[in-house]
């Protein structure tokens, strides 16, 4: 059965069947145990040092990183990674994932990426989902992103790329709105109100990537790189660096 | 700034002797500048044994402050900055346990393009073979309001090389009001260690479809961003020690209270490199940091006090 989840792109209509779209859920759940919850990417330090005070000041900042990081780095790689892991080639699956985690301006963010990606294999692993990064007893840990996995799960369970870019750009919103929520404080309220009005942004971004080779891949937010960075040496912090 | 004499563009600015030929000029002003230089460890020290160049682009010669084994070079590029059409290409090889600083005498300066926007492009290429150095520290680089450029740089690492480099871009003319508020930059480095990825920075600046210079996220309203990269590091290295040197560095300029020298700075040991970055409204600010922390990066990296080139002086 096709269901159809949203229209909201004329280009882009998303069609999956049953099984594929409870993966997908399964998979863009905050209960998905990788920790997503637990990083801020930067948004800690911006809050705690007064640079975003208000929900339209943390509306523009999150409204920056989609239109940028997630459409120019996360979206564009979850695609070339999951066209690779459909062909089973784990060597370019693990060139992509280099190509990923060298977009990763600072400690903080390359650590957000690769304690997910770290937690996924483990969790993929007990699913008897098959990936080929090396994990467990006897070999050392490769540095593994989350987008890497998420595009391998993905593609095992059938989940076409529009539908699994969807998935993953609403969890990652969901986690990013989740630590402003706490640290700004926002209420529960605002917050749905915030997810609400990024939402259009997540599909401009969707739309962003589906233009964007390897070639194109990356992206700098200078001032977001700092706070990340000076996330590391802040001296109480919430979540993560 | 500097001495050198600064033909006018276009009016004979190089006579290249080399059997590469004359630079290509069409009627449209396009320049396409080429320098390739290849330096080798032999018994009297690292010396530049291959120096070719095309167009107004060129080394004079190396010089040796501080012994044989490491030769400093100062890239030329008389015309000064680039127009529409213009190619600027510069590839450096550097062979088994050769050692160079690299540096220019002037800012590198991308003008406003012609109203059909031709590109105006620079592509580096540091090649690095085992146990090689490489210091890039160039001057800054200052995009005019309405330039069209794209400014690739990209190094490939061997087996116990190293490098130490930075790029200083100085978006619009601060001074003179005149913010980048039209036109179009990309800029990327990329690091490569024997042939797989490990940095690629990018930055995409097209003020007519975005406000990324204003937000906070972005540029904060800051027209001058610096990139400093070195490594990789090692186990042996002291981390610790130099990551708290490097953030003291930063955190001094970070309480500055002037108001016009406001700037934001932090450093990350993101995996085997340290980002440092720079975001604030005076190039020289960010140089003089970079100048501090390269002075703290050296002896932990190329086992060497650092030596400033003497065209930093004049």
């Amino acid at each position: 059965m096709a269901t159809p989840i949203t229209d909201m792109q004329p280009n882009v209509a998303i069609n999956t069947d049953d099984r594929a779209l409870f993966r997908l859920m399964q998979l863009s759940s905050a209960s998905l145990p990788v920790g997503g919850y637990s990083f801020s990417q930067g948004l800690e330090y911006a809050i705690d040092c007064g640079w975003l005070k208000k929900q339209a000041e943390v509306h523009e900042w999150l409204e920056m990183q989609i239109l940028h990081a997630v459409a120019y780095v996360d979206l564009p790689a979850l695609k070339l990674l999951m066209a690779a892991a459909k062909q089973a080639d784990w060597q370019e699956v693990k060139r992509l994932n280099d190509l990923v985690l060298a977009c990763r301006e600072t400690k903080e963010l390359r650590l957000t990426d690769t304690a997910m990606g770290e937690a996924l294999v483990r969790l993929l692993n007990s699913l008897g989902v098959e990936q080929p990064f090396a994990h467990g007893r006897g070999s050392a840990p490769e540095a593994v992103s989350f987008i890497s996995l998420f595009a391998i799960a993905a593609a095992h369970w059938d989940i076409n790329y529009p539908s699994a870019a969807l998935g993953f750009a609403w969890s990652w919103l969901e986690n990013q709105v989740a630590a402003a929520t706490k640290l700004v404080p926002l209420g529960q309220t605002q917050a749905q109100v915030l997810i609400g009005d990024l939402q259009p942004i997540l599909s401009q971004a969707l739309n962003i990537a589906e233009q964007v080779d390897e070639e194109q891949v990356g992206a700098g937010l200078p001032a977001l790189a700092i706070a990340s960075a000076l996330h590391e040496q802040q001296y109480s912090r919430l979540f993560r660096s | 700034m500097n001495n050198w004499v600064t033909p006018a563009r276009g009016e004979g600015a190089d006579k290249p002797s080399d059997p590469l030929g004359l630079p290509e000029k069409t009627e449209q002003s396009k320049w396409k500048a080429e320098l390739s230089l290849g330096l080798a460890h032999t018994k009297r020290g690292s010396v530049l044994n291959a120096c070719r160049h095309q167009g107004p682009l060129y080394v004079q010669k190396a010089f040796y402050p501080e012994g044989r084994d490491l030769a400093h070079l100062y890239l030329l590029h008389p015309p000064g900055g680039m127009v529409s059409g213009d190619d600027l290409r510069i590839n450096v090889t550097m062979a088994q346990a050769a050692r160079a600083l690299i540096t220019t005498p002037g800012a590198g300066r991308v003008y406003k393009a012609r109203a059909d926007k031709t590109l105006q492009t620079q592509h580096i290429q540091l090649r690095l073979e085992p146990n090689s150095s490489v210091e890039w520290l160039p001057l800054e680089n200052i995009i005019y309001p309405g330039a069209h450029t794209r400014l690739h740089t990209d190094i490939h690492l061997d087996v116990g090389s190293t490098f130490i480099g930075w790029e200083i871009s100085c978006f619009g003319l601060h001074a003179s009001q005149q913010p980048f508020d039209q036109g179009q930059i990309e800029q990327r480095l990329q690091v490569f260690s024997q042939g797989r990825l490990k940095i690629r920075e990018a930055l995409s600046l097209n003020p007519e479809q975005h406000n990324f210079m204003q937000s906070r996220a972005g540029l904060a309203g800051h027209s001058v961003n610096g990139l400093l990269i070195a490594g990789p590091l090692s186990k042996t290295h002291d981390t610790d020690t130099l990551l708290s040197a490097l953030q003291a560095q930063c955190e001094a300029l970070n309480q500055t209270d002037s108001q016009s020298q406001k700037a934001l700075s932090a450093v990350s040991i993101n995996d085997e490199f340290i980002q440092l970055r720079y975001l604030g409204d005076c190039s020289e600010q960010a140089r003089l940091l970079f100048i501090r922390c390269w002075t703290l990066l050296r002896p932990a990296l190329i086992q060497r006090e650092a030596c400033e080139p003497r065209i930093w002086a004049t």
